[in-house]
């Protein structure tokens, strides 16, 4: 059965790629494994690996150098040895290049799965990912991998399951996972001075690190270094937003959560990101590209034992707070139990920080909190707990004070200019004093 | 430094030992006037008589329990059992009361006595020479258990032998016993529990032991050619082991394979095998491999012995297989 060779998706936002050349001749023997051919996605050249083992049969014309082609393309087929290739001189319908073989289709359509191909959809990074682990999975289902491998992937921040296995019966091997952080130039934290060992001044005690807490820690120190930041201060009057939280908390707990001041925040941010879109983007310096976000995600810190990890909500700018209130429950509790994916806490836009959580304790005398850009979100909002401020001269008849919100917009300078971000600032700001502005704006 | 062969190397510890310290004797069949059969004490009768060399019937478990009984007095017996399988009959008193001595008194009574004999493939030897045995007494708590590699280290870990306070099995490979090596003169003593890094390479550690150190240094030339980096790990004693040495080794390496000739199941080799398994589990990136003799008798016949025996080839392609895992 002819096994058709697409364009795979390389990453999460990854819509076509620009084919580089055929690693393979046409007519070639192809192992599975064996690197087939090379394309450059969101972020490099990669060389894509040969998921079937087949004669390669390249479809003509489609996949020639610089050509730009739509992930799920088919390029070409593995053929079984005698077998015939699927119909040449005809290429599937809808492809615009059919009548000019030399000539790629720019842009390629997607085609529709010609007869035996299984592969011909597009498909989500995840599963592509997972489809590429699954080829050296064992049969108990798990990749074979050294520990020493999975021990070097750790300390060089690579994914070990992207690597591919040239030990014994496919198994990864620390060469492997060199191998691929040199191919992706990972950011390996080398220049960080080694750790001293600090038990040489007293008792220590060491745990691993779950996996959401160790990613979120290697984002963050990759972002440190590489990310040039700005914070603009700002402060909220949410004594409204708190008596309305007050009045409407009775209605949430028969969805699975609380009506808390983050959860606001939450449906705020993603509202402001959608009233200041040009803010939802990230750039990537190794394409030179800009890239903006259709969707607005919001990630909502969580404090833990081993420091703090940020699940995502999605597109919490869709969600009402009853949903949101479920869902922020539901990532909070995971996040403490230690059970969190680590793709749970991928993909955010903006990211929301409130130590000891926005509803905590007052707590006097402190001000701004202002937590560094987890790359690769575009800004951080860093909040602190509201105090009671009293008013001089309130109409109130004395009693009067407002309830001030500290807040910190930390976002990377490339993405968001000084002005947006004082702006996106004003909006959140905005919108908590005077919750109406979320149905005029976001 | 002198090159000396390894039988002159090990009978100068014993006899600087029997000059320091009157309490050393040795007991043993042959050990008197002719000198031992592989020449364990040529030439010392003449200079402390049969008092201090005492020739002995073929009565292993008297001769050996009469010299827990002295060691337990004060005195140092070394006990000279020619080859490791003779002592089996003395296993009995040499577990129960020597190795156990310390304990049993409460720390009070110690049985230190150097208990010594040949093991090992070797020269057709057959099923009742060629023995090794001592992985039975390195899984009693009690004893130290020395393997020298070569004319130096049977200097120095006898030497330290004849010091101990506890009862130490010193068991020689008769493959050794015709090497010659530079030997430090005088005084010289190996310290128990301190493994040597013997050759040092960043591809793949070895952990050897006894005579399968220079049948390893031999391979490892071979494989230096093949471009294969080896380091060789020589644990010298299996009690008290060396376990930090051999991962310090895998940590640089990556991948261990441990050679030694005795038999497979509860050898030394497993021991190493697990404990490395246990405690360098993030520095592994192949599974630990083991070598051992085949799992049988050892054979008269030349053909069949070597068939059992690990050679510098089989060496040579256990490395190579592991290369690839």
């Amino acid at each position: 059965m002819a096994v058709a060779v697409t364009v795979p998706r390389l990453g999460w936002s990854m819509d076509s790629g620009v084919f580089g050349e055929w690693l393979k001749q046409d007519g070639e023997p192809v192992a599975a494994g064996d690197p087939l051919f090379s394309i450059e996605g969101e972020k490099a050249m990669e060389e894509v690996e040969s998921e079937d083992a087949g004669i390669l049969r390249i479809r003509p014309g489609v996949a020639a150098a610089g050509a730009e082609l739509t992930v799920g393309t088919v390029i070409g087929w593995l053929l079984a040895d005698g077998e015939a290739a699927p119909d040449l001189s005809e290429p599937p319908d809808a492809e615009p290049a059919a009548s000019a073989p030399d000539t790629p289709p720019s842009p390629a359509p997607a085609v529709p799965q010609p007869p035996g191909s299984s592969t011909a959809q597009p498909v989500t990074a995840a599963a592509d990912r997972r489809r590429r682990a699954d080829r050296r999975t064992g049969s108990d289902g798990r990749i074979a991998s050294s520990p020493r491998a999975r021990r070097v992937a750790r300390e060089l921040g690579v994914d070990w399951r992207l690597s591919s296995g040239s030990g014994a019966g496919g198994r990864i091997r620390e060469r492997d996972v060199r191998a691929l952080a040199a191919r992706r130039g990972a950011a390996a934290p080398a220049d960080a001075a080694p750790l001293p060992d600090l038990s040489a001044w007293g008792p220590v005690r060491t745990t691993p690190l779950p996996a959401a807490q160790r990613q979120a820690a290697e984002r963050l120190y990759a972002a440190a270094r590489t990310v040039p930041m700005a914070t603009q201060l700002g402060a909220a009057d949410v004594t409204r937003m708190e008596t309305l939280c007050k009045r409407y908390a009775a209605r949430v707990p028969d969805a699975g959560g609380a009506l808390t001041m983050t959860v606001v925040l939450a449906k705020v941010a993603a509202c402001a990101l959608k009233a200041f879109p040009q803010c939802n983007a990230a750039i990537d310096p190794a394409g030179g590209r800009l890239i903006r976000r259709g969707y607005r995600h919001v990630a909502v810190a969580v404090e833990t034992e081993h420091g703090a990890v940020l699940p995502v909500v999605r597109n919490a700018d869709r969600k009402n707070l009853l949903q949101l209130s479920a869902e922020v429950a539901g990532l909070s509790a995971r996040a403490r139990a230690g059970t969190l994916q680590p793709a749970e806490t991928e993909g955010g836009c903006l990211f929301i920080y409130a130590p000891g959580g926005a509803d905590g304790p007052a707590a006097p005398g402190i001000g701004h909190f202002t937590p560094p850009v987890h790359a690769p979100e575009a800004a951080i909002l860093g909040v602190s707990p509201a105090a009671f401020e009293p008013v001089s001269g309130g109409a109130a008849g004395g009693s009067a004070g407002r309830l001030r919100m500290p807040l910190s917009l930390t976002y990377d300078q490339r993405v968001i200019g000084g002005a947006d971000g004082m702006r996106l600032l004003r909006w959140i700001i905005d919108a908590l004093e005077e919750p109406l502005l979320l149905s005029l704006e976001g | 430094m002198p090159e000396i062969g390894y039988v002159e190397a090990a009978r100068a510890a014993l006899a600087q030992a029997m000059e320091r310290d009157a309490a050393i004797f040795v007991v043993g069949e042959g050990i008197g006037e002719r000198g031992g059969n592989f020449g364990t004490t040529t030439g010392l009768y003449r200079s402390y008589g049969p008092q201090r060399l005492r020739d002995t019937p073929i009565c292993e478990r008297g001769f050996s329990t009469m010299c827990i009984g002295a060691a337990i007095a004060g005195a140092r017996p070394v006990v000279d059992f020619m080859f490791a399988d003779f002592a089996l009959d003395a296993f009995g008193d040499l577990i129960n009361q020597a190795s156990r001595m310390r304990w049993m008194s409460s720390g009070r009574i110690t049985a230190p006595m150097v208990i010594r004999a040949s093991i090992g493939l070797h020269g057709s030897a057959s099923s009742h020479h060629s023995g090794s045995f001592y992985s039975f007494l390195v899984h009693q708590p009690g004893f130290h258990v020395a393997l020298p590699s070569g004319p130096r280290t049977a200097k120095g870990l006898l030497a330290t032998a004849l010091r101990s306070h506890d009862p130490v099995v010193f068991m020689e490979h008769r493959a050794l016993l015709g090497l010659k090596e530079e030997v430090p003169d005088g005084d010289y003593a190996i310290p128990f529990g301190r493994a040597e890094v013997v050759r040092e390479g960043d591809g793949i550690t070895v952990a050897a032991i006894s005579a399968m150190v220079p049948r390893c240094v031999e391979a490892a030339a071979i494989l230096a050619e093949q471009g294969v980096s080896v380091e060789i790990v020589d644990p010298l004693t299996a009690a008290p082991l060396d376990v930090d040495s051999i991962k310090a080794s895998v940590r640089k390496t990556g991948r261990l394979l441990v050679v030694e000739e005795d038999y497979a199941p509860c050898s030394v080799a497993a021991e190493i095998a697990a404990r490395v398994g246990g405690e360098a589990f993030d520095d592994l990136d192949a599974p630990i491999r083991r070598l051992h003799c085949g799992f049988a008798p050892a054979p008269y016949s030349p053909v069949l012995e070597r068939q059992i025996t690990i050679g510098a080839d089989a060496i040579v392609q256990a490395v190579l297989d592991l290369q690839s895992e």
